[in-house]
């Protein structure tokens, strides 16, 4: 093979290895994200506390959407992982707060 | 008369700017107003006390946001707008976790307390549990 065409076709190899690469890029999640989304679904499997603080949990949710929506711009992106992450623990810190509230009027008797 | 059409006048563009500035909309607080609300929030709620270390996020990046604000000039398209609506936001959320952490520590510990407490001894006068009942008066 002379060498033009061997260049030409390398090039060919690598801008399509680059395009579906850039394809790809929207379809895989954002590892963060998907940390935040395994912490929201942990929640809401626990028994205990997944009815406990609807309206942060609500909130958490919307976050976490918000969060696993594919940005070009990677500030922005990381922005929403922390808005959601901090949403999540707070759901998830009110939830166990009510159900210790629960204890704690059990425990004096009201 | 031409005065009198002039205070008319007058009057008519009074009413209707009365009108307008009732009618007008409410504007949603800025994201560095709601931040600094949820931060005095959380201070009340005795945050810091429990949780210095988002209290103290929390702030810093209020601070920040605060900072890049000061950086605008006057008149013209803030180029830092976004960022400054993104750490107001971020401290905002840094606020709400501070503030949800502290209830949870401070209940979780009072339930501990109770928990910990010994039971307290029956008062001295009265029978313990096994005792038989006392004789009726005058039998």
């Amino acid at each position: 093979m002379n060498l033009p065409l061997q260049y030409l076709l390398r090039g060919c190899a690598l801008a399509a290895l680059a395009i579906l690469a850039a394809c790809g890029h929207g379809s895989v999640r954002d590892p963060a994200a998907l940390r935040v989304r395994v912490e929201l679904d942990r929640l809401q499997a626990d028994p205990q506390l997944a009815s406990r603080a609807p309206q942060a949990l609500k909130e958490a949710q919307e976050a976490v959407a918000a969060a696993e929506v594919p940005q070009n711009d990677p500030a922005l992106s990381t922005h929403l992982i922390y808005l959601a992450d901090r949403k999540v623990q707070t759901a998830r810190s009110l939830a166990e707060a009510h159900v210790a509230e629960d204890q704690l009027k059990m425990l004096q008797g009201k | 008369m031409q005065a009198h059409h002039a205070v008319q006048g007058l009057c008519a563009a009074a009413a209707v700017a009365l009108c307008a500035c009732a009618a007008a909309p409410t504007l949603p607080p800025h994201p560095l107003q709601t931040a600094a609300n949820d931060i005095a929030s959380a201070e009340d709620a005795r945050a810091a006390d429990y949780a210095p270390a988002e209290m103290r996020e929390a702030r810093e990046k209020l601070e920040a946001a605060r900072a890049l604000l000061r950086l605008a000039t006057p008149g013209l398209v803030d180029p830092n707008a976004a960022k400054e609506r993104w750490l107001a936001e971020e401290a905002s959320a840094e606020a709400g976790l501070a503030e949800a952490r502290a209830l949870d520590i401070r209940t979780q510990s009072a339930v501990r307390e109770l928990q910990a407490a010994p039971v307290a001894p029956p008062p001295a006068d009265a029978p313990p549990a096994d005792a038989p009942a006392p004789a009726p008066n005058g039998a």
